[in-house]
């Protein structure tokens, strides 16, 4: 098995799933919940206080940051704050789909013989 | 110009209060920050449940809430202990402690259920004590009232009510007039300050030439020997004073027992057999006491109601049970042959007794009384009648009895403030115990006599000298023949 190296960022799933949902374009809050929802066929529905202690966390870790650009402000609440993913951020959702697209690869003959 | 979005149900505002309310066990870092989006996006998630696409509990009760919660320890552990405020600390304690005991709670479960136990206990305990004192208290103050006054039958009356409280410190177990309340909470004590106060009364009314069958009644269930009452006394000048009332004889019998005085049983027995009713003036007791209470302004109070109805309501199977079960005993009896041991003329001294006693108005000798024709009588229609009257009576005595599965549900406690005084305006009218107890029965809107579907078990109508209630059938050892 394959160590993953030092400098990935651990991610929690819940972040993992916010920054796949970033890498469409910037989102609002319930935005980002209503991808994650979509992203996996409803299973994982993300609750107010997850969402923004993750955020909290990637802001810090300067995986996502706050943009001031609305795509349509005609359109939305001026109130609602858009995130978008940040260079640190792909990096670190490119190595963690790497590590589990290796997990992935790794389980698959098993599966197979199964 | 962006089109006008509808507004939102007035649920989804008071739901989003609540939950805001929750966020003061946030760190205040995080709710300054997020506080608003998080508000914003409880709202759309509300939002969805007002649309229909969501269920409200699977929405609010299965994610929202539980959300919150995760993230008030999550943040709260994160933020770490120096921002924390007190309440966050207590609540982390709480959260701590709830965690531990869900993990050790087969080790912790049982020592915690005991001390719960004990400390309910304990506080029942002062709980009842307090009222107990209440009462005796109460008992007091009516009874320095009554000894207040010269007349002989107040004086009588204060000297049971001290008996009262004297029974009660001496045996706390079964006091009369504290009947099921002192149970376990107090051990036994002498009552040296209500023993003088007795004898003292009691001085006084036997002093008094014209000491009327009232206060000799009231004398002699007062005069307790070991207390240096010449009980004898009292009752042999009772016997003068009232020798028409069987209740006179009963007492005289029950001392004569008490003695194993068979000669002084069987003069007892004959002498009842010649009076021609059954009196314990408990009427004139439930006036005497109401009229107290109401002058000493002490009406509506429920431990003087309390305690009028014990007075009332005490010996039910007392005194009256001693003739009654020695009669029942004795019918009982057969020699080797079968035959009855129980001599003609003392047979019909008892159904003399009998007759009597099921015509007073006071509920356990009435009881007693057809009881004991139940059992004697050989006449089928008295066995009907005495039927019907043992429904009635114990219809009054509020008992409950096992019917097609069901206890019949009587209600006979005091629940409230008018139902006591319900009881005490039924009683202040007078003419006894039975008449009183059908006349509040009917103020509370409840049948005066037994209604049809009211019955009580067979066993009830031919009782044996095992008598439930009585446990003193060892005591008539002697026989009267």
């Amino acid at each position: 098995m394959t160590p993953a190296a030092p400098t990935d960022p651990v991610l929690t799933p819940a972040m993992y799933l916010i920054l796949l949902a970033l890498l469409e374009g910037d989102r609002h809050g319930y935005a980002i919940m209503q991808s994650v929802e979509s992203l996996t066929a409803g299973s994982t529905r993300l609750g107010p206080g997850t969402l923004y202690g993750s955020i909290r966390k990637m802001i810090e870790a300067g995986l996502i940051e706050e943009t001031g650009e609305r795509p349509d402000p005609q359109l939305d609440d001026e109130r609602r704050r858009y995130y978008r993913i940040a260079a640190a951020g792909r990096k670190a959702v490119t190595a963690e789909t790497d590590r589990l697209d290796r997990l992935v690869a790794h389980a698959r003959p098993y599966l197979r013989a199964v | 110009m962006s089109p006008r979005k509808p507004a939102d149900p007035a649920w989804i505002h008071i739901a989003e209060r609540l939950y805001a309310t929750a966020f003061f066990l946030l760190p205040k870092r995080f709710r300054d920050e997020y506080g608003d989006c998080l508000r914003q996006a409880f709202r759309d998630r509300c939002r969805e449940v007002a649309r229909g696409e969501r269920s409200a509990f699977h929405a609010l009760a299965l994610e929202l809430a539980p959300d919150l919660v995760t993230t008030m320890g999550r943040e709260g552990m994160q933020t770490g202990f120096a921002d924390m405020a007190p309440r966050q600390f207590a609540l982390m304690g709480c959260l701590c402690v709830a965690f531990a005991g869900l993990v050790y709670r087969d080790a912790i479960a049982p020592p915690v259920l005991d001390a719960a136990v004990a400390i309910r206990n304990r506080v029942n305990e002062f709980i009842d004590l307090r009222r107990i004192e209440a009462g005796e208290a109460n008992t007091r103050r009516i009874a320095e009232h009554l000894a207040d006054d010269p007349d002989a039958a107040s004086r009588a009356l204060a000297a049971l009510l001290y008996r009262s409280i004297a029974e009660r410190k001496e045996n706390p177990y079964w006091a009369p007039d504290n009947q099921n309340e002192g149970f376990y909470h107090r051990l036994p004590e002498k009552a040296h300050a209500e023993t003088l106060r007795i004898r003292q009364l009691l001085a006084d009314v036997l002093r008094d030439p014209d000491a009327g069958a009232y206060a000799l009644f009231r004398a002699a269930e007062s005069c307790v020997p070991q207390d240096g009452c010449d009980r004898a006394e009292v009752i042999a000048r009772l016997e003068h004073a009232d020798a028409g009332n069987g209740y006179a004889w009963t007492l005289a019998f029950a001392e004569a027992d008490a003695r194993n005085d068979e000669p002084g049983r069987r003069h007892a027995l004959d002498q009842f057999a010649l009076a021609s009713r059954y009196d314990t003036y408990e009427g004139d007791t439930a006036r005497r006491l109401t009229r107290a209470a109401e002058a000493m302004g002490l009406a509506d109070e429920e431990a003087t109601v309390t305690l009028t109805r014990n007075i009332i309501e005490a010996d039910l199977f007392g005194e009256h049970s001693v003739l009654a079960s020695d009669c029942i005993r004795r019918a009982s009896a057969r020699d080797s042959d079968g035959a009855s041991e129980m001599a003609a003329d003392v047979q019909a001294g008892c159904q003399r007794a009998f007759e009597l006693m099921a015509q007073s108005s006071k509920l356990g000798p009435s009881l007693q009384g057809w009881h004991g024709l139940a059992r004697f009588t050989g006449d089928g229609a008295v066995r009907s009648q005495a039927k019907v009257e043992l429904r009635d009576r114990y219809w009054l005595a509020g008992w409950r009895f096992w019917q097609d599965g069901v206890y019949t549900d009587v209600p006979g406690d005091f629940h409230s403030a008018p139902e006591r005084l319900a009881w005490q305006a039924a009683f202040r009218d007078g003419g006894g115990e039975i008449a009183s107890l059908r006349r509040w029965f009917v103020s509370r809107g409840m049948p005066a006599h037994a209604p049809s579907d009211y019955d009580i078990p067979d066993r009830y109508l031919v009782p044996t000298v095992h008598l439930p209630w009585l446990g003193r059938e060892s005591r008539n050892a002697a026989t009267t023949r």
